[in-house]
């Protein structure tokens, strides 16, 4: 994933759940519509922002075979 | 609903630090500060990541993905005062969670980690057999229903204590050190964890924070019932200590023992449910 598309996902569902919080509070969103926003959206977020910053951009890494 | 999973994810994070801080004393260790998991979870979101050459890439970053998912939805299970089969169904989930980091990572120490969650999974999910015995009772597997069922006839830990004790083996069973955490043995490195660093790892412990708070909570819930925030937080506390307790004064056992034990338990389990709906329950 490049990293430029990385940014716009986290910051999409960043906004999307920060401003879904405000008709949940008002009432006029159910928990479990809301809910189901947040088990959708807190992993992406949290993995498109991992991804945004802190994604490397050389070579893979080899796995871990042994001390 | 944001506020409350960030304050179960910061929770549960302290009280794993609390487990490793308990265990140290014991070992006359200093230990770590009880923030030490929230630091560890802080700095490995810092760190650049990259996925492993010989790793399945999809899989590798998907499986992060749904284990932070399923338990952001099982703490708001609880929140709901839903039904605890759907807790206990996401428990199950996270056993193929574990099989599925273990198995993407491309390392041997990944997939020895989660070939033995799925060994493991194989004894400690009978274990929710104590639900039925917690059923028998209640008629009902809402975690509301059953707080109620507690208001007016008192804790179901004295009630059924043998389903308390099952109960409080799963719990075990999670617990990093404890005497059937054969799926983070030594031997393996970190187990399914190994290959997954930076902020995958963070998302681990992100799963590990959520996980320990749903877990104890749901315990409190079902075997001691509604309490004030504060009482919770005590309570849990305390249980906390007592698994970091027997973690510290018990050894880790083979991966065989693990299974014979626990199968023995819930043999014993059935054995007593049995009984119970037998002979009828009173009221």
């Amino acid at each position: 994933m490049k990293k430029k598309d990385a940014r716009i996902i986290a910051a999409l569902t960043g906004v999307l759940m920060g401003v879904l919080y405000f008709p949940y509070v008002a009432g006029l969103i159910t928990f479990w519509t809301y809910g189901a926003l947040l088990v959708i959206g807190a992993p992406v977020f949290f993995l498109a922002a991992g991804f945004a910053m802190m994604a490397g951009e050389g070579e893979e890494d080899d796995p871990f075979i042994g001390y | 609903m944001i506020p409350e999973i960030l304050a179960a994810l910061f929770f549960g994070l302290l009280l794993l630090g609390l487990h490793r801080k308990v265990v140290a004393r014991i070992q006359k260790r200093p230990g770590p500060p009880v923030w030490q998991e929230f630091l560890h979870a802080a700095k490995f979101f810092w760190k650049q990541t990259w996925v492993p050459k010989t790793a399945s890439s999809l899989m590798f970053v998907g499986i992060v993905l749904v284990g932070i998912g399923i338990w952001v939805a099982a703490l708001l299970v609880v929140i709901a005062g839903g039904n605890i089969l759907i807790i206990f169904g996401i428990y199950m989930l996270q056993k193929i969670v574990e099989h599925g980091f273990g198995l993407s990572s491309g390392s041997p120490y990944g997939k020895f980690g989660g070939v033995r969650s799925v060994i493991s999974a194989a004894s400690e999910i009978p274990l929710f057999v104590s639900v039925a015995a917690i059923a028998l009772f209640t008629h009902s597997l809402a975690l509301q229903d059953i707080v109620a069922y507690q208001a007016v006839h008192g804790p179901l830990l004295l009630i059924v204590p043998p389903a308390a004790f099952a109960m409080f083996l799963v719990l075990l069973s999670k617990m990093p050190g404890g005497p059937f955490s054969v799926v983070e043995g030594k031997e393996l490195v970190s187990g399914y964890k190994t290959e997954h660093f930076g902020f995958f790892r963070a998302g681990l412990y992100v799963c590990d924070g959520l996980k320990t708070t749903v877990l104890l909570w749901t315990f409190v819930l079902v075997f001691i019932g509604g309490l004030p925030t504060a009482g919770f937080i005590i309570v849990m506390v305390i249980l906390m200590i007592i698994l970091s307790f027997t973690c510290a004064l018990t050894p880790m056992l083979t991966p065989f023992d693990s299974v014979t034990l626990q199968t023995l338990v819930t043999g014993a389990m059935l054995v007593y449910v049995g009984c119970i709906a037998a002979m009828g329950v009173p009221g």
